[in-house]
């Protein structure tokens, strides 16, 4: 398949240089999904076989672009002469600098599980009756309310005008489950969302036991008093707020736009000494890892912020041509696994965000923190402002501590500040335990002072 | 042509001994163009096209395809029933509730189609838009995004029905980032229609944008609202959000049946304050164009609150039948890749019968809150909501009286809604171009709104 996407690449970008582009270049993409959708019984299983092609082109500084769901050649001439009559009818960019000049061999091993490409419909049913039977068996009060369960692997081919023939695979499984629970006139609710590029990555009996065991301590949850408190944000809360307050605004793009806070600040110290942040593109395994990014260039590893201090941006091409620097690899059309990432151009984003670990258990910065809340998971963080670092996340299970150790169950409340001002200033310890959200790694780290809005 | 294909599908679907059977063809073409402080970022088309087909034989197998041909659409249809058949063992028993098949074709009103338009006015139009909002060297950033969208859906299913929906809409977004003394603020907006490029022309987008700009650099000198409980006057965007996150979701039957809604068992009972009443319509001014929904099903207003009291649910024929609560048109899919789940149209409060001086003349110290911008979401399960708003205003002694700068808002989706005491009488609803609500990984369009409305008690955020 993946030959067969380089070749229409090829042969898109001959036809768009035929026929008056100066520059051109072709994304050309292909997935099979499959998605089970299930509560106490199963609701819907749905398989989907994907392609598309993104062509753009340039005619001096004028840029245009046109994409479409297929790969045929009768529908690819069309979005060729698309693209070139936009080319045509825009007005100039002067920061356009050309598309990327080939850059060398990658050596990004590509995230490849044959299980998953491999993957049958009872193999996903077994793991599917497997996580309602642990449910089930944890108490007889849970009600498993809602369950997910995709697998995608996908291949992509970028060729353009000056020699780049990239070609690039990938696999992923994500598992999401939501259990709820009713006693009493209360009620408890827990969710949990782990991905992986390999199908054993996901531990499914381990996570149905703690999103159920979650659900039934939060029965008796309630907020706590408003006020300041220390906090400790679990592993993965953190990284959705690293992925949230740094993803976009980290990217060169947004800094040239004058739309990023870090604008003129490399060199300036933005964090504490213990906050160290880099893009890892070539991890192993690690979820945004490809052999190529989507522009045709080998991803890397980039130093964003050492010891407090900002180094870098995350550059594509056009952001790396006008500051006059070289692409580091960080070329996205879409974020996560999207179904459609040839419809769209090209822009920086993070592929393995990761926020260095520290030697301190999870425990002791519990230990430290003498008196606080414990977050496991929040919604509505995504409603924070990156611009202004103002920070506002709704807890929806947490855990009080008292005297250095985990107490109450806690729910409702919401934890407010700024951002900035706290991995600056209220950042006391970081811990060892590193795990994925959203685009980040991140382990759980404790914040001294927040505001917390409660009862 | 299309329409053969589809009935060739659900044919030799329920040949193969599906119970049901129903085909999805779609063409979706969106167009964009975004500027950037004056420079032109991106001029784009872009097209999606396929059929999703669908089987029940207990649970539901779905499978789609980008091939249309008859050879690509039977290896879907074997595809869908493998993965229904495999699933049977734990698939719910699930009946359909009855619907009577319709044949029909509807189009949303356009009188300029996007395609006649030239690329060089489109061009020319987002530029002056966005020229129009560096008002001054505060302004650090400017993004304007021009956007136009087809959606065309063909769905005949094995019951007989044969319908053709086209909905087209345009917009213009914009956002702006103002700095003061190393504080920065975004603000963004977008006004979109169900409309041809008639809605473009017809607004004067060059105020549209000023006025966000002016708004961003009086929020980024504006303090942050301390954290706590406030009595507030929430704008007709606000309502908006407010009830699709509080109340919209939970009211999805799909949530309710599985026991994940806060409204599970509450037919029937008040649920909100008596001056308040909520509908789901797929026809409404200023809203998306929802005359069938993806299982062939008219999407009519159905009264989910009325005065106060849980009327029914939304439902999909599926839900209809398992809650035994009525057909309301509500099952929805993102795209042909995708399978309709319950999703809202457009849910919004209705008109009561103050004016938005009444409303604000009670307040002795409290907010009023604009929705400009914002987003949220919703843990239903467990009864809580968050959104976050755009700058908006303090109350003092009946009057409006300075600037706040946007922050989070959540709470208890019931306590909130019972302590509603005041409802204007100034309905407005709206969709959006851009984005969508997102529900399983599927973004749908929809519309929200309702009138200026007062809440007694709201927790807010605030500062750190």
């Amino acid at each position: 398949m993946i030959q067969e996407l380089l070749d229409i690449a090829s042969w898109a970008v001959r036809l768009a240089e035929r026929n008056g582009a100066e520059e051109a270049e072709a994304f050309v993409y292909g997935e099979k999904r499959m998605s089970i959708t299930f509560h106490e019984k199963l609701e819907a299983f749905k398989t989907s076989n994907s392609v598309g092609v993104g062509i753009r082109v340039a005619i001096g500084r004028k840029v245009g672009f046109s994409s479409a769901s297929t790969l045929s050649k009768q529908e690819l001439k069309k979005i060729v002469k698309i693209s070139i009559a936009k080319a045509r009818a825009t007005q100039e960019d002067p920061y356009w600098k050309g598309l990327p000049e080939k850059s060398g061999r990658s050596t990004v091993k590509d995230v490849y599980d044959n299980r998953i490409s491999r993957i049958t419909h009872s193999n996903i049913m077994e793991a599917v009756k497997l996580v309602m039977d642990t449910v089930k068996d944890q108490n007889r009060d849970l009600e498993l309310s809602r369950g997910n369960l995709h697998v995608v692997s996908n291949e992509k081919a970028i060729v353009n005008s000056y020699g780049i023939s990239a070609k690039s695979r990938g696999t992923l499984a994500s598992f999401y489950l939501n259990v709820t629970v009713e006693k009493a006139g209360k009620k408890g609710s827990s969710w949990e969302l782990e991905s992986s590029r390999f199908w054993k990555g996901i531990d499914f009996e381990k996570l149905a036991v703690s999103t159920s065991r979650r659900a039934i301590d939060m029965l008796n949850a309630s907020p706590i008093p408003s006020g300041k408190t220390n906090v400790v944000f679990g592993n993965k809360v953190f990284a959705n707020l690293l992925t949230i307050m740094f993803g976009n605004t980290l990217t060169a793009y947004a800094v040239q736009e004058g739309r990023s806070p870090w604008s003129g600040k490399v060199g300036n110290v933005i964090a504490s000494e213990s906050f160290s942040l880099i893009d890892d593109g070539s991890m192993p395994d690690g979820m945004g890892t490809r052999k190529y990014d989507d522009e045709g260039i080998p991803q890397q590893t980039t130093v964003l912020v050492d010891k407090g201090v900002l180094r870098s941006y995350l550059y594509d091409t056009y952001t790396a041509k006008r500051d006059d620097v070289i692409s580091t690899g960080n070329a996205f059309r879409s974020i996560g696994f999207s179904a459609k990432p040839f419809s769209n151009i090209p822009r920086p984003a993070p592929t393995n965000l990761i926020l260095k670990g520290s030697k301190s258990s999870e425990e002791e910065l519990i230990r430290e923190a003498k008196n606080g809340v414990y977050v496991v998971s929040t919604i509505g963080e995504w409603l924070s402002n990156p611009i202004s670092g103002q920070l506002s996340v709704t807890v929806t299970n947490a855990y009080k501590i008292e005297k250095g150790e985990l107490t109450k169950p806690v729910k409702g409340i919401i934890i407010s500040g700024n951002f900035f001002d706290t991995i600056k200033e209220k950042i006391v310890l970081i811990a060892k335990n590193v795990a994925h959200s959203s685009l980040a790694y991140s382990p759980s780290v404790l914040v001294k002072d927040l505001v917390v809005a409660g009862k | 042509m299309m329409e053969d294909l589809l009935k060739y599908a659900v044919n030799y679907a329920t040949k193969l001994g599906a119970i049901y059977a129903d085909a999805r063809y779609q063409c979706v073409t969106t167009s964009s163009v975004v500027v950037e402080k004056g420079i032109v970022k991106s001029c784009s088309t872009n097209r999606l096209l396929g059929i999703g087909i669908r089987v029940m034989l207990g649970s539901w197998g779905f499978s789609s395809t980008n091939n249309l041909t008859k050879a690509s659409v039977k290896e879907s249809v074997k595809d869908a029933l493998r993965v229904a058949k495999s699933s049977r063992s734990l698939a719910m028993a699930s009946k359909l509730a009855e619907v009577r098949p319709s044949k029909g074709s509807f189009i949303s009103p356009v009188k300029v189609k996007p395609e006649d338009v030239s690329q060089e006015e489109l061009i020319d139009l987002t530029i002056s838009a966005n020229k129009a909002s560096i008002v001054s060297d505060a302004i650090k950033s400017a993004i304007t995004h021009l956007g136009m969208y087809e959606d065309e859906r063909f769905f005949v299913s094995s019951e007989g029905s044969d319908i053709r929906v086209k909905v087209t809409m345009t917009g213009l977004s914009h956002l702006s980032v103002a700095v003061d003394r190393g504080n920065m603020e975004r603000v963004f907006d977008q006004m979109s229609y169900c409309a041809g490029y008639e809605f473009i022309k017809e607004n004067d987008w060059q105020s549209f944008t000023k006025d966000l700009s002016e708004t961003s650099i009086e929020a980024v000198k504006s303090d942050v609202p301390k954290a706590g409980n406030y009595e507030v006057v929430m704008d007709p965007k606000l309502i908006g959000l407010f009830l699709h996150e509080a109340l919209g979701h939970a009211s999805e039957g799909d949530l309710v049946a599985k026991g994940s809604s806060i409204l599970r068992g509450r037919l029937g009972q008040h649920v909100a304050s008596e001056l308040v009443t909520i509908v789901d319509d797929g026809y409404v001014e200023g809203g998306f164009y929802v005359p069938y929904d993806d299982e062939g099903v008219r999407k009519t207003e159905t009264v989910v609150v009325e005065k106060g009291v849980l009327k029914t649910h939304l439902s999909s024929r599926i839900v209809s039948s398992s809650l035994g609560i009525p057909l309301t048109g509500n099952a929805r899919a993102e795209d042909f890749n995708n399978i309709p789940l319950v999703r809202q149209t457009n849910f919004y409060m209705k008109g009561g019968d103050m004016s938005f001086e009444e409303l604000i003349e009670d307040v002795k110290d409290g907010l009023y809150l604009v929705g400009r911008g914002g987003g949220g979401e919703v843990d239903v399960g467990g009864a809580t909501f968050t959104f976050s708003i755009g700058p908006s205003y303090r109350i003092k002694g009946g009057e409006l009286k300075g600037m706040i700068r946007g922050t989070t808002v959540s709470g208890s989706i019931l306590e909130t809604l019972k302590t509603v005491d005041g409802v204007g009488k100034d309905v407005k609803v709206t969709t959006s171009v851009f984005g969508g609500c997102g529900k399983d990984g599927q973004l749908a369009k929809v519309g929200d709104g309702g009138p200026h409305v007062r809440v007694r008690s709201l927790r807010v955020g605030g500062k750190g």
